[in-house]
């Protein structure tokens, strides 16, 4: 297994909210981990729930007990956890009232499963032979398309689209979305921000990825360039894992 | 005894002793609150019960409690059980800074300026909330497992607003700033010093200034200059040295005034190494005393401070002594308390050797003449931070003589003219006026010669050049050329308009200006280019300068809401339309046995709808009820036809129709 991780700030912000976390080796229990966080929220608020959020739920993956149960519980219990500590820190701080994170994150087990837990319009897409999204939306303009309003191809340029549904925030305690996908040799795993898909189409962020399937260090450069060169409106997060036997 | 498998407040088990300091053992432990592994604090049995002691304790844990930050080893919590005072901590699992260097010889530089704004990060963290480190050292800096690295142990951080002049001059000697050492006041800018230090130690492998003891250490801090880290690994960017010199500067005002300055141009060296920006300013400089010379009450200070007995000496058990030694090898981190107690010892003597020089320097000088003494030990502290010749083999033994540049006597007499040779003093960064009152000072013949010069790094109308050179032992009447600063080099800013954003960012980035985007609604240009740039193109704009770029997002397209205008007389009509943002359509005449002639009788979008901006509504305005037998022969002229080309029935249109 192979992955890599990037992040740029985009051409229009002036601050990367976005964080994100990649590791091919063991964390904790897991036998490896992935994750991006969109963080909201004024002044430094997103800049500091996308980052803490990552940071908390790693530290308790890398320092939980023995006894895990069911990996996609134990991810539930970890968000919940993160999600309770965020609350706490946000009524600390009257700044940080508010801030919030999307949240999407990823483990592969030994025997090819992927377990992914999602909150907020982050997201998580499997590459092989075609472009598949894992994880749906928690946003306005996709209630909007489920409801008939508008169609799905409308929804990346529609100017509401940067409202968030769900997120792990200060408000109350998050309901994230879990999946568990068969994976296999040569799949490419895709998590990024709403900054990366909300520029390029998915079959163009298709064809990037399967030009550069055998450096997936350019693939991710060329995504991120690309997305700045359509406007770079957001900031734009990239993690890239490739299956190896 | 703390025990693996106690339990502390029913909620923390210790599993395993992992180091001790002064005052307190570190242990880690499972919390099974939150199921997690934490490093506890626990402040040991035989100090619980001095209250001084467990006011320190508490007062160390309450200042980083507010502290949370990725490279700050984080507090979670504070408390007491059955007289036992503890503080829980994130447990950071990896190796000490200073370990890593041993292990390394010298780092990369890419390697260590991380790991500088990682540190530098932390400090800022702190330093805004007015906690200062005092002890910024690599024995205290971890990089746990995951290569993060965090600034571990507040142990005698203060608040920075409380009064420190202090008996604590604590830190170890190595990475001591001079105005620690010599036990003054210190701030936010002590820190930027020891991590200047630090950053010249990852680099070399060497600390600055090494000794036979702690005292001529201290003393090295205080008065010499360090070999440029260049020198030591060719391998260090100008940039960087120039940092390090920045930081290491003898004078806080000279240093970096906060971690962020400091980070800013870190960053900058990873991605322009040979940049020659980072400008050690003299502006701090007041006018007519360049240096700062001590004053009696400080001198008072320091005296009173070194007899001021230190009780930290005292309780350093020869148990403790010997289970760090052993233990130190494993431990992240946490507190070196033999190197502290070692620290305190040596600082308070380098303190107490100090006040024994200025009280000789003061009783030899001062006290006889007011402006040749002041002068002179001004003199001392001019050449301190200035001589970069200082010879290095300084003992403390030496005495006060060692302070004393061979050069400069300390005779007030009048400089004589002609072939007596002066030496030239620094005046680079200094006004045109100051420079040329500090020249004439030093020698009133003096010729002094300006001209003038761009430049990017010393700011406008300040001395960017000197020659001769500062220390050159030139006649009391040579000419002096000074070179003032007009600034950086100015350029016309380039025209983006029109570009996307990405070629605009990218072209204005490779002229060396800043960019910041912002978007906004355009009628003209089409979204995602540029339509206009402040500072405006052709401007004549210094390198470096922040450039507001704005992208079209478009033509905005408003809604309003269309007003009911039905019943109303064709003009008012008109007038509410384009009152609403909204345009007169097509308007039709029909006959109307209800609505009197002139009045609307319908309108094509309904009322209380959104409509786009400026769009055209049409209406139907009443003729009033068919005349269906005409007793005159003519119709009426004043009735237009249907559509007709009446000029302008809205014009005039209260009288404009006969009513019914």
């Amino acid at each position: 297994m192979q992955a890599v991780a990037k992040t740029d700030v985009g051409i229009m912000r002036q601050m990367n909210q976005d964080y994100c976390y990649a590791n091919t080796n063991e964390t904790g229990l897991l036998p490896n981990l992935f994750i991006v966080a969109d963080g909201m929220g004024g002044h430094n608020a997103g800049d500091y729930a996308s980052r803490f959020c990552v940071e908390k739920f790693v530290e308790l993956v890398r320092n939980a007990g023995s006894g895990v149960i069911s990996k996609l519980s134990f991810l539930e219990n970890a968000i919940r956890e993160t999600n309770e500590q965020l609350i706490v820190k946000a009524a600390e701080d009257p700044e940080l009232e508010g801030m919030g994170t999307t949240f999407v994150v990823a483990t592969v087990s030994e025997n090819n499963e992927m377990d992914v837990l999602n909150i907020g319009d982050s997201r998580l897409y499997l590459i092989n032979s075609e472009i598949t999204q894992i994880t749906e939306d928690h946003s306005l303009v996709m209630e909007m398309v489920k409801n008939g309003d508008i169609k799905k191809e409308e929804a990346r340029f529609h100017p509401k689209k940067n409202v968030v549904t769900r997120a792990i925030s200060a408000i109350g305690v998050v309901i994230p979305d879990m999946f568990r996908v068969p994976v296999k040799k040569d799949d490419i795993i895709l998590l990024c921000s709403d900054g990366l898909s909300n520029m390029i189409a998915d079959s163009e962020i298709y064809d990037i990825i399967n030009e550069n399937r055998d450096d997936l260090n350019k693939a991710s450069e060329v995504l991120i360039e690309r997305a700045n060169r359509n406007g770079g409106r957001d900031n734009i997060t990239v993690v890239l894992v490739k299956i190896e036997d | 005894m703390i025990k693996a498998g106690m339990y502390i407040s029913d909620r923390y088990e210790i599993i395993d002793k992992v180091g001790s300091g002064g005052m307190a053992d570190v242990y880690k432990a499972l919390c099974h609150r939150l199921n997690r592994y934490v490093a506890i604090k626990i402040l040991k049995p035989e100090y619980s019960t001095d209250a001084s002691f467990v006011q320190k304790f508490r007062a160390e844990a309450q200042s980083v409690a507010g502290l949370s930050h990725p490279n700050i080893v984080s507090v979670y919590d504070v408390g007491e059980d059955d007289g036992l005072y503890y503080i829980v901590m994130e447990l950071v699992e990896g190796i000490t800074l200073k370990r890593f260097i041993e292990k390394r010889k010298t780092l990369d530089v890419k390697e260590a300026v991380g790991i500088a704004i990682q540190i530098a990060m932390g400090m800022e963290a702190a330093h805004t909330h007015h906690i200062i480190h005092r002890d910024i050292k690599p024995q205290n800096i971890i990089i746990s497992r995951e290569g993060k690295v965090k600034v571990a142990d507040f142990g005698i951080a203060k608040a920075a607003t409380s009064n420190t002049i202090s008996q604590n001059a604590i830190g170890s000697v190595h990475y001591l700033s001079p105005e620690q050492a010599r036990g003054g006041y210190s701030d936010e800018r002590s820190d930027i010093y020891s991590l200047g230090v630090t950053l010249y130690e990852m680099l070399s492998g060497q600390v600055p200034f090494a000794g036979d003891n702690s005292v001529s250490v201290a003393l090295l801090h205080i008065q010499s200059e360090a070999i440029p880290v260049r020198e030591l690994n060719p391998e260090v960017p100008l940039s960087v040295d120039k940092i390090i010199q920045k930081c290491m500067q003898k004078k806080p005002e000279r240093r970096y005034q906060t971690a962020a300055e400091l980070i800013v141009d870190l960053k900058r060296s990873v991605i322009n190494p040979e940049g020659d920006y980072v400008s050690i300013s003299s502006n701090a400089i007041v006018p007519n005393s360049p240096t700062r010379s001590i004053t009696e009450e400080e001198l008072n200070t320091i005296k009173s401070a070194a007899k001021t007995p230190a009780t930290h000496i005292t309780y350093s058990d020869r148990k403790t002594k010997k289970k760090v030694k052993r233990e130190t090898e494993e431990l992240d981190t946490m507190d070196s308390g033999l190197e502290k107690v070692l620290t305190v010892v040596s600082v308070l003597a380098a303190i107490a050797l100090l006040v024994l020089i200025f009280y000789l320097a003061w009783n030899l000088f001062v006290k006889d003449g007011d402006n040749g003494g002041s002068g002179f030990l001004s003199g001392i502290f001019n050449n301190n931070t200035e001589n970069t010749g200082t010879p290095a083999t300084t003992t403390p033994e030496a005495g006060p003589s060692i302070f004393v540049p061979e050069e400069s006597t300390p005779t007030p007499s009048p400089t004589p003219i002609g072939s007596v040779l002066v030496e030239v003093p620094r005046v680079i960064g200094l006004t045109r006026e100051d420079a040329e009152e500090t020249l004439l000072i030093k020698s009133p013949n003096f010729q002094i010669v300006f001209n003038e010069e761009f430049n990017d790094t010393v700011a406008k109308d300040l001395v960017a050049a000197q020659y001769p050179e500062e220390h050159s032992m030139v006649p009391a009447d040579k000419q002096i050329v000074l070179t003032l600063s007009v600034g950086p080099e100015m350029k016309e800013l380039v025209d983006v308009k029109g570009r996307d954003s990405y070629s605009a960012k990218t072209l204005l980035e490779n002229n060396d200006y800043k960019t910041e985007f912002f978007e906004e609604f355009d009628d003209v240009v089409e979204a995602g280019y540029v339509i206009r740039t402040e500072p405006d193109a052709g401007e004549m704009l210094p390198k470096g300068e922040l450039v507001r770029v704005y992208i079209s997002r478009g033509r905005e397209i408003k809604y309003v809401e269309c007003p009911d205008i039905v019943s109303r007389k064709q003009a008012r009509a008109e007038k509410m339309l384009t009152g609403a943002n909204l345009a007169v359509g097509e308007i039709r005449y029909e006959n109307s046995d209800i609505f009197d002639a002139g009045l609307v009788i319908s309108q094509d979008v309904e009322a209380g709808s959104q409509v786009e901006e400026g769009s055209e509504i049409g209406f139907v305005v009443s003729l009033g009820p068919e005349i269906v037998t005409t007793p005159e022969p003519t119709p009426d002229p004043g009735i237009p036809p249907a559509g007709g080309d009446n000029e302008d029935p809205a014009g005039n249109g209260e009288g404009g129709f006969p009513a019914g």
